[in-house]
């Protein structure tokens, strides 16, 4: 995970804890975030970003511990949107959870996130397999659950399947524990499709990792 | 028996409650949580228990076997240890009940403590109620901005980077609570006439039973769900809580007469105060400090008339004092409101 993606998700999580606190948003705001929770929300970008890849720059720095530290910067704010939940009442034990498998999630992201060998779109192809990948396990069950929900609004009842296929997607599973959902899982579906996702980057050599000959 | 005090429940008219009871309960882990069923809403227990691990709790349950006197019937106290299956256990080990036997004596007109003073100050009309919001501190932002952009300039230094970030969150964890804007409203209800004097709280969803406070909380609209949670996890005693999602709940208790009346204020600054006169004139006064005599009238128009539901459904052709009451240091959060009826 680069800085630049480091710092667009602590802009965004601190936007979160911002409009949840009431402070310099418009009136209205924080009242629309009433029911919603604070810590999965203020987690989303880090899931949804993990998984870019990082810069050029950055293509040649060693594994492991690089490619995660990015979301050291985010510990803090993510502190500080648990204590927010914990103030309203939610479990310590809802927000271990949360808190341990969403960072677990956007460390897997960011250890399966490829890396670009250079500028312009045609070093960049190369990750466009993965991209898809991406968008289909991670991006996608959820807008389909969306889509779908919307589709049925006035409708009665939309089909059953899509739910626990978004919760299945890490996004998914994070958009649940937000809104409080009360069969959201423990995360186990969407770390197994992370680790996949991780697996599979390797197995194809699309995580960029320094023995590539570049 | 339980330190309960003089404690009472004021219900909202529209949602009777069922008796409640306080059961002892042994807990074996390995737990992660229990539910306990007595024919009512159901007591949730959040917990962590390893196993080998034993904790004795009070829980507040609620059923009709609560209210009734005599030992509890098998089958009538289902305890279901969390997770199911596993091979924690629990079991009750004795129970206080039922509620009349308490001192805290609903304010039911059937109840032996009831009062017509009480029972008219707990018909009283509630507060507009909002979800309780926390507020994030300018020194908690603060602190989060320095830690990201000390983060920023380890980003060469991955593990010093990773260990600034988790000393930060475990500080932030730790540094005292951000500001709580709670959606808890008190209201001080006197009858200088009879001398009765309770506490309402009243919050939208979650209400904190404060110091082993037995209540029946009430809902609104009637057919809420309602429920017990109590937490065990921390290392300081149990807390409860009464839960009614989207619902109003409230719950009142007596107090002793707080030091106000009419001529004297022994409570605390009262600002916003109004007062109405006995032919149902409002007229708004300046801030009462405690000590001093009662505030001028201030001119008309320079202050709005007192909030409807603080005005509405009192007696008539008797003074009436409403006013917001400054929050004391180290108090609970919360709007505070004083409502007196004179003699």
């Amino acid at each position: 995970m680069g800085s630049a993606t480091a710092l667009a998700a602590f802009g965004l999580s601190l936007l979160v804890v911002l409009a949840a606190s009431g402070r310099g948003v418009p009136a209205g705001v924080p009242e629309s975030l009433d029911g919603l929770r604070v810590l999965p929300l203020a987690l989303l970008p880090w899931v949804a970003l993990a998984g870019l890849p990082p810069g050029p720059r950055r293509a040649n720095l060693p594994g492991g511990v690089h490619r995660i530290a990015g979301l050291a910067l985010g510990l803090p704010i993510l502190a500080l949107a648990a204590r927010l939940d914990h103030g309203v009442g939610v479990a310590v034990r809802e927000l271990a959870t949360v808190g341990l498998v969403g960072l677990s999630l956007a460390a897997i992201l960011a250890l399966a996130a490829p890396r670009s060998p250079g500028h312009g779109w045609s070093a960049r192809a190369p990750l466009l397999p993965f991209g898809l990948l991406w968008s289909g396990l991670v991006l996608l069950p959820p807008m389909l659950e969306l889509v779908l929900v919307e589709v049925a609004r006035g409708r009665g009842p939309g089909p059953p399947w899509p739910g626990p296929i978004s919760a299945a997607s890490p996004l998914g599973w994070l958009g649940r524990r937000a809104a409080g959902a009360s069969d959201p899982g423990s995360g186990e579906f969407a770390l197994l499709l992370c680790a996949l996702l991780l697996v599979l980057a390797r197995l194809t050599g699309r995580d960029g990792s320094p023995s590539e000959g570049r | 028996m339980l330190g309960l005090g003089p404690l009472l429940l004021a219900l909202l008219p529209q949602a009777p409650a069922g008796p409640v009871g306080i059961v002892w309960v042994r807990m074996e882990g390995p737990l992660e949580g229990l539910r306990v069923e007595a024919g009512g809403p159901p007591t949730r227990v959040e917990l962590s228990l390893g196993p080998g691990e034993v904790r004795l709790a009070p829980l507040p349950v609620e059923g009709p076997p609560l209210g009734r006197p005599g030992a509890l019937g098998p089958g009538e106290l289902t305890l279901t240890p969390l997770p199911e299956g596993g091979a924690g256990r629990a079991w009750v080990l004795e129970w206080e009940a039922p509620l009349q036997t308490l001192p805290p004596v609903a304010l039911d007109p059937r109840s032996p403590g009831s009062t017509p003073a009480l029972e008219r100050l707990s018909r009283r009309s509630r507060p507009p109620l909002a979800p309780a919001r926390i507020t994030a501190s300018g020194a908690d932002l603060a602190l989060v901005l320095a830690l990201a952009l000390g983060g920023l300039a380890l980003r060469r230094r991955p593990l010093s980077a990773v260990g600034l970030g988790l000393a930060g969150a475990a500080l932030i964890c730790v540094l005292p609570a951000a500001q709580r804007a709670t959606g808890e409203v008190r209201v001080l209800e006197g009858d200088l006439g009879s001398g009765a004097w309770i506490e309402v709280r009243s919050a939208l969803g979650r209400l904190p039973l404060e110091t082993r406070e037995l209540a029946l909380p009430a809902t609104r609209p009637e057919g809420c769900e309602r429920s017990f949670w109590v937490e065990l996890g921390g290392p300081g005693p149990e807390r409860w809580w009464a839960l009614a999602p989207g619902c109003g709940l409230s719950l009142a208790r007596r107090v002793p007469a707080p030091g106000l009346d009419l001529e004297r204020n022994d409570l605390g600054r009262l600002e916003p105060l109004w007062l109405r006169t006995v032919d149902g004139h409002w007229e708004a006064r300046a801030p009462w400090e405690p000590g001093r005599p009662p505030p001028p009238v201030l001119p008309p128009g320079s202050r709005p008339p007192p909030p409807a539901w603080l005005a509405a459904s009192l007696p008539q052709g008797r003074l009436v004092l409403v006013a917001g009451l400054a929050r004391a240091p180290n108090a609970p959060p919360g709007e505070r409101w004083v409502r007196v009826v004179g003699p």
